[in-house]
């Protein structure tokens, strides 16, 4: 068996006129790139159900590069289901003698190109992601007889993890709300402001080919507060 | 002579694992002509100009000390996802309206220069940088335009874009004394494309793995909850109701092509099939959905499919069309000025 004879890069094929070190540098870290393209979505989807250790050791290793270049994402669109969407109402009221201002966000008429419609409209649902329920996990876990303590002492940590990150969550979506009030506030030059969460629904398939369309119907908006919406009966003068 | 079968194994897995490597080198390392890569520079730089220049229409709503999200609250909602310091922004650090403006311009300037071809190396990496620093900063209202962005940004420093159909080219041209040459392969070129299709690979397959686990995406309903949304739609497509079949047809067709877009867009069979329904998804959420930016983006990125030899040849038709249909009007006009002229001077005769 005859040994490759080595050609000048002029003479290679094509493909193999880039240094090989070259080419092993670039395969490295391409090779690095497209795990860090595919830990979050893939991180997001199996974390989901649970936790996988290979999950958590792929996001530790690229973290930093995901962030950097902007790639942690689920790319889940429209998934699992296209659901309802959400607005933002909202009251403003002056001191100075004008009438109150009552608007919703996004708002069609208001937010022109559609572009800037659409990060009104982001801003609606983010806060709505947000959102958190005003009581904490039930707890702690009571101890059963026949538990063994090691076993209950698991429940208990269990219960106080998910108490730190039921806070944690909860004092994002007041500090988001917070800021969405105090801009109002500014940009309108108001004394108090009023907001509350709305929830757009969809009719089901079947029912608007029984009734007829119609997306304006009141029935299809349920207010926060006053709907039972996601369990949150403070809200509608403060979250 | 006859080996041992421990000698026939390591003979085919040595002829295995070469075959690997020289198709791994013949995907990344083969050059390519710098096309496709300039029209998505073209196309993805005027996207990123625009998605820029609609801030700039509430710049301070968004931006300003008193904003929807302050940076403390960005700071707090990366704390919570666990983002690392590297999810950096320069917006961070100014709370200035009129340093804020100025930067937002710069940022506009500099999109300009990418889309034009002008100091294309230098462009890309600003714009990368630039639209970095947006999309970290504005944590509030980011959507999936933001990341097709981001990804077109992020390949497009790997190329010499403005190789070709940029001002670059032109000033080239102009400065050498012989016509230039046709502009050269490069491994970059390639590189960006062959990165910008296994990242859309990625996108459509966790979008598929997405919807799988949604009922109405096999229940066949869940176009209908997609059209009916009010606050998304921009064309009323609600007569679908009276057409369930229609409506299945497109869920389903959605799901399948999504899932399977990684598989069936490499073959040159199956090729065209996967990018002409990618142009009537992407297009129908850009029509009908009210999402135009987004539809258009995730389309220029699929441009990554096409050939630098089919941009080409597309390129030049248009040229040529474009500069027939000037020359045409040129001499129309020249004629009837000279008629005109004629009138004018027998009218003063």
């Amino acid at each position: 068996m005859s040994a490759k004879k080595k050609l000048p890069p002029e003479e290679a094929a094509p493909h193999l006129r880039l240094p090989l070190k070259w080419r092993v540098v670039i395969t490295v870290f391409v090779a690095f790139h497209l795990l860090a393209v595919f830990t979050p979505p893939f991180s997001l989807r199996v974390n989901r159900l649970g936790f996988s250790p290979v999950a958590q050791t792929m996001l530790s290793a690229t973290r930093w590069y995901i962030d950097f270049g902007y790639l942690n994402h689920g790319y889940a669109f429209f998934a699992p289901d296209p659901g309802p969407s959400h607005l933002v109402h909202y009251k403003l009221e002056f001191e100075d003698g004008r009438k109150p201002i009552e608007r919703t966000f996004p708002d069609l008429k208001r937010h022109f190109p559609r572009l800037l419609y659409h990060r009104h409209f982001m801003l609606a649902e983010q806060l709505n992601d947000s959102f958190t329920v005003p009581q904490p996990p039930a707890g702690p876990p009571p101890r059963r007889e026949g538990v063994p303590e090691s076993e209950w002492k698991v429940l208990v940590q269990q219960w106080e993890a998910d108490k730190r990150n039921w806070k944690e969550a909860r004092d994002i979506y007041l500090a988001r709300w917070k800021n969405y009030e105090q801009h109002l506030l500014h940009h309108y030059g108001a004394s108090k402001v009023t907001m509350q969460r709305i929830e757009h629904r969809i009719p089901f398939l079947d029912v608007a080919q029984r009734r007829g369309v119609d997306l304006h119907a009141e029935d299809l908006y349920w207010y926060a507060g006053r709907d039972d919406f996601y369990r949150d009966p403070t809200e509608g003068s403060e979250p | 002579m006859t080996h041992s079968p421990v000698a026939a194994i390591n003979v085919t897995a040595r002829k295995w694992l070469e075959d690997v490597w020289d198709t791994w080198n013949r995907f990344w390392f083969t050059p390519a002509q710098p096309h496709t890569i300039a029209v998505i520079r073209i196309l993805g730089g005027w996207m990123m100009f625009y998605t820029h220049f609609v801030w700039s229409l509430d710049l301070m709503s968004f931006l300003g000390p008193h904003c929807w999200t302050p940076v403390e609250m960005t700071h707090k909602i990366h704390a919570q996802i666990e983002s690392s310091w590297t999810a950096w922004s320069y917006l961070y650090y100014v709370q200035s309206p009129a340093l804020i403006w100025l930067l937002h311009i710069l940022g506009l300037v500099v999109f300009a220069m990418l889309t034009m071809g002008l100091f294309s190396r230098a462009s890309s990496v600003l714009a990368f940088l630039i639209t970095m620093s947006y999309c970290h900063r504005l944590t509030g209202s980011w959507f999936g335009l933001d990341q097709v962005n981001a990804l077109i940004s992020l390949y497009l420093m790997f190329a010499p874009c403005g190789a070709v159909y940029s001002v670059d080219r032109w000033l080239l041209g102009r400065r050498s004394a012989k016509k230039l040459p046709a502009p050269e392969s490069s491994v970059g070129s390639n590189l960006a494309m062959r990165l910008i299709q296994l990242h859309l690979c990625i996108i459509y397959l966790f979008g598929g793995i997405s919807k799988m686990t949604g009922d109405s995406w096999w229940n066949g309903s869940a176009v209908w909850y997609a059209v009916a949304n009010l606050e998304y739609q921009s064309l009323d497509m609600t007569w679908l109701v009276h057409f369930p079949w229609v409506i299945a047809l497109l869920t389903h067709v959605t799901v399948f092509w999504e899932t399977f877009y990684c598989a069936l867009v490499w073959p040159r069979l199956t090729r065209p099939i996967t990018l002409i329904l990618a142009v009537g998804v992407h297009g129908g959420i850009a029509l009908f959905m009210g999402m135009i930016t987004f539809g258009v983006a995730m389309i220029i990125a699929n441009l990554a499919f096409v050939s630098p030899r089919t941009v080409r040849n597309v390129v030049d038709w248009t040229t040529q069309k474009v500069r027939g249909a000037g020359q045409g009007s040129a001499e129309g006009r020249s004629t009837s000025s000279k008629v005109g002229s004629r009138q004018t001077s027998s009218t003063a005769e």
